[in-house]
């Protein structure tokens, strides 16, 4: 917050400039006072311009680029399909953050995956089978929930998804769809996909990387293409810029 | 301090032997088969007919089976006995108002009211048994004393100590029966107990009479606990369990409404009513239920969310908008749905016989076959309107903050669990966490939400042969059976000394749509024998393989059959 505090007093000149006749103009002040709020807005993590409802949950830092606000933006669908771990890697951070997790006719979720990707399982719910009352469920989880996760089993028609997409809008939750779903806001597709480290018998799978194609809508209409490795740990320690400058597909990882 | 200031008249409903039949409730063993709760070392609850064959508490299973081959050994759950209880604690919430629970089995109540209301506490007593009995089927006893400790007492002998005498009730009585008040361990009260018997004192009257700062210099506050008790006094009021009533307004519409604004105007006198209500009392609600009959005698029910960023606070106006939407809605779609179904039974009982001139009160099932035929595009109008406030909450509990979440969040998220456990069944939401184990399967514990069961293994223990990380994020609930085939087209083996016979080349599904992938790389097979001392033992060697939709798949192969256990994708 120094950095604002500094950068603030400076642009709107401390009791020192004001006698001076050469301090900055009314313009300049104004676009300086700008600037420094539109860094505490993205240093906060909150879309620029955004009210209380358009909150946004924080994703790592290797995934910020697939996104299209940098995080997962509440009261939105998103559809993750073709890979579960890059489902779950995209939660991670919310769920450590203090965000409650329910997953909903997803019984073939790996919950020891989960733990590994970072979610904490404290702050989790599961409901493997809702059975011809997944709308229903649904909807009610969405009142208390921050990430609702809905599998394939989940049975709904696209009227039931409309219907909850809007509700999740309403109540600023995030809807995660691991199919299909109509009017999702964010649809991140795996075009392809490998593992590395199984060296013909002597390693073990040990590295996924994933080319991830995105489409959607509402700032998210632009499609992009972007390679991502999970498991995400491995990078913790490397700096974000570096891994981005390396071309795919020529570093040997682990 | 005296006995009169302090002790509080309390009653104790007692249900004996709760653990068991609540075992047994659940298990839905007879009640004339003998049985006992144990927890692998010794049998915790006894049964009526088990205790008369000789089963006590603290026995171990054979000894057990041995005075009674018969018994019925159940496992001991806390969570199944809170559960089971929840029933007789609403029985006796319907004949009096407030009570607390102190352990599964055992419900404290106060008893001056009650007692008044009833006449007398045998009376109370009486009822209280009585509606225990035909709302649940268990059998109860009722005592009646000042101070908990004899109340419990008075319980377990089903006696109404009169007022005042509770000291002298429990001077001749030995201090082995304070372990009957004990709510947590009992443990360090037995050890007491037993101290104190070694010193010479063997009954309340012995301990009441020390000096009170003696006790509580020796004893510490366990023995100061234990003297309070003796004395016949209470360490504290009974905190009652209260719910919160839901907060209702409501109105009668005359002449009956047929418009919205005419309506409205009535819901915003409503809205301002409630809205000073729970302003006058603090609080806020979670839920709005906004109820509307029709003059045609049906009612129209809606709920509507008003907690956080939905209503963004509620006020009279807020309220008003809510149900003025509402209004809408029905006022249209009422007239909608009955112009449709008055049309269809009109065609559907044009030779049917006549039907009755209007102003026969139409009630339940038969209520739109003595309609008169109305033009249809007349609304059925609103001769009653009432809001309710559900789920009502202290305000301050749910304070958003400045950015981020708000601080109610994880009460609302237990809330909305709460209500799809209520949607799905209690197993139909479950909790989730890591535990020791090897398999992929075992190393997840799985418990129905709000069920503190611990995790059976512990997962700071080695637990060598385990799969390396990372975790596979697809586990196949039923495993697939596969073929694994090498180049040759002949399947692939892994023998005793764990040995593949060939390299694997092609994964084939047999059962479901046959397919096949190609193998472009594999690691393993790493060999797992669980158990073989046991009389299921359990042995297989995994497989992780690189298919060619560039997924990984993790192998089983157990006598000879390969299953795909997880999918790595």
């Amino acid at each position: 917050m120094t950095l604002v505090d500094d950068a603030l007093l400076a642009a709107l000149g401390g009791p020192a400039d004001t006698a001076g006749a050469t301090g900055p103009t009314h313009a300049e002040r104004t676009l300086l006072a700008r600037s420094v709020l539109r860094r505490a807005e993205l240093s906060a993590r909150r879309a620029p311009g955004s009210t209380g409802e358009e909150r946004l949950l924080p994703v790592p830092d290797e995934l910020t680029g697939l996104l299209p606000f940098g995080g997962l933006q509440r009261g939105t669908a998103v559809v993750v399909d073709g890979s579960t771990s890059l489902l779950l890697a995209l939660l991670s951070e919310a769920s450590r953050t203090g965000a409650w997790t329910a997953m909903v006719g997803f019984p073939r979720l790996g919950v020891l995956a989960a733990a590994e990707a970072g979610i904490d399982l404290g702050r989790v719910a599961l409901v493997p089978s809702p059975g011809p009352d997944a709308a229903a469920a649904v909807a009610a989880l969405l009142d208390g929930i921050d990430v609702v996760v809905v599998g394939p089993q989940a049975a709904l028609t696209d009227t039931d998804r409309r219907r909850l997409t809007s509700r999740a809008r309403e109540r600023g939750n995030l809807l995660v769809a691991a199919q299909p779903w109509a009017g999702a806001h964010v649809v991140l597709t795996v075009r392809e996909g490998t593992w590395s480290g199984v060296d013909q018998g002597a390693g073990y799978l040990r590295r996924r990387r994933l080319t991830v194609e995105r489409s959607g809508r509402a700032g998210a209409s632009r499609g992009i293409e972007r390679q991502v490795e999970l498991p995400l740990r491995a990078h913790a320690v490397k700096n974000p810029r570096q891994v981005e400058k390396t071309p795919p597909g020529l570093r040997l990882v682990g | 301090m005296s006995t009169e200031t302090t002790a509080t008249r309390t009653a104790v409903l007692w249900v004996p032997d709760w653990p068991v039949l609540a075992a047994m409730r659940a298990a839905q063993v007879p009640a004339h088969v003998p049985a006992a709760t144990h927890d692998g070392r010794r049998v915790l609850a006894v049964s009526a007919t088990a205790r008369a064959q000789g089963v006590r508490r603290g026995m171990r299973r054979r000894r057990a089976q041995e005075c009674c081959p018969e018994i019925e050994l159940l496992d001991a759950d806390d969570g199944r006995d809170a559960r089971e209880f929840e029933p007789v604690a609403l029985a006796a919430e319907t004949v009096v108002a407030g009570i607390e629970v102190a352990r599964p089995g055992l419900l404290l109540l106060p008893s001056g009211g009650p007692a008044r209301y009833h006449g007398t506490e045998e009376r109370l007593a009486q009822v209280l048994v009585e509606r225990v009995a035909q709302d649940t089927g268990h059998e109860s006893q009722v005592g009646v004393a000042d101070g908990i400790l004899a109340a419990v007492l008075a319980a377990r002998a089903s006696a109404v100590v009169p007022a005042g005498t509770s000291r002298a009730y429990l001077a001749p009585r030995p201090l082995g029966e304070l372990a009957h008040v004990v709510v947590g361990d009992a443990q360090p009260v037995a050890q007491l107990v037993d101290l104190l018997g070694r010193l010479g004192l063997r009954t309340f009257a012995d301990l009441a009479a020390l000096p009170a700062a003696s006790v509580r210099s020796r004893f510490g506050d366990l023995g100061a606990w234990a003297q309070r008790l003796a004395q016949g006094e209470d360490l504290r009021p009974p905190a009652r369990r209260r719910i919160e009533a839901d907060v209702a307004v409501e109105c009668e519409l005359d002449p009956p409404a047929e418009r919205v604004d005419v309506a409205t105007f009535a819901a915003r006198r409503l809205a301002e009513d409630l809205h000073a209500q729970l302003v006058e009392r603090s609080s806020s609600c979670g839920r709005l239920r906004i109820t509307a009959r029709t003059e045609d005698g049906r009612e129209l029910e809606r709920t509507w969310r008003c907690d956080d960023g939905a209503m963004g606070g509620l006020t009279a106006a807020r309220i008003t908008d809510r149900v003025r939407w509402q209004l809408e809605g029905w006022l249209t779609a009422s007239r909608v749905a009955l112009g449709q179904r008055r049309r269809q039974e009109q065609r559907q009982r044009r030779q049917g016989p006549r039907r009755d001139a209007r102003g026969t009160e139409p009630d339940d099932g038969t209520a739109f076959d003595d309609l008169p035929d109305l033009p249809e595009d007349r609304p059925s109008p609103l001769v009653r309107l009432a809001i309710t406030a559900e789920e009502v909450v202290a305000a301050g509990v749910e304070q958003p903050r400045l950015w981020g979440a708000s601080s109610g969040e994880d009460a609302r998220a237990q809330r909305a669990l709460g209500r799809v456990q209520g949607l799905l069944g209690g197993d139909g939401v479950l909790s989730v966490v890591t535990q020791g184990g090897r398999d992929v399967h075992d190393q997840v514990h799985l418990a129905p939400w709000g069920d503190a069961a611990p995790a059976p293994r512990r997962a700071d223990l080695p637990w060598p042969g385990r799969l390396p990380e990372p975790a596979p994020a697809l586990v196949l609930d039923v495993p697939e059976d596969v073929t694994v085939l090498d180049d040759g087209g002949a399947p692939v083996r892994v023998d005793v000394r764990l040995a593949m016979s060939a390299p694997p080349a092609t994964v084939r599904w047999e059962s479901g749509r046959p397919r096949s992938a190609r193998v472009l790389g594999w690691a393993g097979p790493w060999p797992l024998a669980e158990r073989w001392w046991s009389q299921t033992p359990r042995r297989r060697a995994y497989l992780q393989v690189l298919l060619d939709d560039g997924r990984g798949v993790l192998l089983a192969s157990a006598q000879g059959r390969w299953t795909v256990e997880a999918v790595y994708d």
